[in-house]
């Protein structure tokens, strides 16, 4: 058999072999994005935090502030065009009142690794243990709480000692040589 | 003889009256302040019962006076959630174990703040951190008497600035004159920001340093928790060396 013929017989079994798969490479694509998705990881709020963390943040911090200057902007129209048409009540029954808020979950997160108790005190639970939880056994412990807007102190208690300067914090206080981390929830800050 | 029976007459009546001042002070129960407390919708009244409970059980507790307390922080005027942090903060230094007869007296400075229209909530919740910091409990007590030292001269600064609060229900006339749950919000916002900036070492004499703090503060709770306007009704009116005079007056006056 001549070069040429060999060629010819082998583009031709090639040609057959692609023309017989074709049919089962219709939706290929798709079907690999579907499996992809099904075997992606449930996202827990410490799986968020981390996100948060990735080195994207600046992306992410861009676009949180962009949904939430949104989200604040309508508020404010709504309150607005609300206030002008009497729909709320007047200046006396709109005084600051943080029970009469809606309450938003608050994420409260702290790496340690070995610790077997970590726990938030703070001036939402009247400075008592809430406890954290670490369900994977990561050293990510975390917990949601419910707060109204507002300003709030608080620290961790990690294995019975003060851990009070929490890097999500928007500040810190200082009383008896120890910090405490303070978070303000709503109004102008971002602590939720 | 005759001066025997005298002898013996004045040892009678010594007897009888530390008898009647042991009966006075035996007489006060748990039911005395189970009684009292009932006429309060407590959360945490099982708690608070349970303290003063052990409490009646040791030598010195003072039990005439916290039952007057009691009796006190039913009558006078206030939120009840306040009401039930003066007790809780006694009820706390009992549980820690520590002598609660000045805590009693500090209960009774709140409760007068109280009834005075006062906001302590924020005193009492700084008071709960300073004992989860297990701070020592003369310190705790000082530092309760300088926030309501500061409450006073914040309140005071005020309505010399003309800023004040109205009665419920009055209309509000002018733009200083703020709804009372309004003002409360302020004065509480501005003499806790000043006692966390004195507790972190902070100079009475960096009043711009102060002010700032203040202000932000304020900012940051704009919107939800506090008015625009009332915001820049402290900007406009508040300034660092009137902070100064504050921070001074409540580090230089002797303590309750």
């Amino acid at each position: 058999m001549v070069k040429g013929e060999f060629d010819e017989l082998l583009r031709d079994a090639l040609h057959n072999e692609v023309k017989d798969a074709a049919g089962s490479l219709q939706g290929l694509e798709a079907r690999i994005a579907s499996e992809l998705e099904g075997r992606l990881p449930r996202l827990r709020p410490s799986d968020r935090f981390r996100q948060l963390l990735a080195p994207t943040r600046a992306g992410r911090i861009g676009q949180l502030a962009v949904i939430g200057a949104t989200a604040a902007a309508f508020l404010f129209l709504g309150v607005f065009i609300a206030h002008r048409t009497s729909l709320l009540p007047g200046p006396e029954q709109l005084a600051p009142s943080l029970s009469a808020s809606a309450n938003r979950e608050v994420l409260f997160v702290v790496p340690a690794l070995d610790a077997k108790q970590v726990a938030v005190v703070g001036d939402f639970n009247g400075w008592e243990a809430t406890p954290l939880s670490d369900d994977n056994h990561d050293g990510i412990w975390t917990a949601n709480i419910p707060l109204s807007p507002g300003r709030y102190e608080y620290a961790f208690i990690i294995d019975g000692r003060w851990w009070g300067q929490d890097p999500l914090a928007d500040e810190y206080v200082s009383s008896f040589g120890q910090y405490s981390s303070v978070r303000y929830v709503g109004g102008g800050g971002d602590g939720a | 003889m005759k001066e025997n029976s005298r002898r013996i007459g004045c040892l009678f009546v010594l007897i009888g009256l530390l008898s009647l001042s042991t009966i006075g002070s035996a007489q006060v129960s748990i039911d005395h302040f189970s009684l009292a407390l009932s006429a309060l919708p407590l959360t945490s009244e099982d708690r608070i019962l349970a303290a003063i409970g052990a409490g009646l059980s040791q030598d010195r507790f003072p039990a005439a006076r916290m039952l007057q307390l009691t009796q006190q922080i039913v009558t006078i005027p206030g939120s009840v959630e306040e009401k039930e942090g003066i007790l809780i903060l006694i009820a706390r230094t009992i549980e820690e174990g520590l002598p609660a007869d000045g805590m009693i007296e500090k209960g009774f400075a709140l409760a007068a703040a109280l009834g005075e229209g006062l906001p302590i909530k924020a005193i009492i919740q700084e008071t709960l951190k300073w004992f989860t910091q297990r701070a020592p409990l003369s310190s705790i007590e000082y530092g309760i008497s300088r926030r309501l030292l500061l409450l006073r001269a914040v309140r005071d600064l005020l309505f010399e600035k003309e800023i004040f609060s109205l009665p419920p229900g009055a209309p509000q006339t002018v733009p200083t004159a703020l709804p009372e749950p309004r003002f409360n919000e302020l004065l509480l916002q501005i003499s806790d920001e000043v006692g966390d900036y004195l507790d972190g070492g902070g100079s009475p004499f960096e009043g711009e340093v102060l002010r700032t703090q203040v202000i932000n503060r304020l900012a940051r709770l704009k919107g939800d928790v506090i008015r625009g306007s009332d915001v820049n009704l402290i900007c406009d009116n508040i300034t660092a060396s009137d902070l100064t005079r504050v921070a001074l007056a409540a580090l230089s006056q002797p303590t309750e």
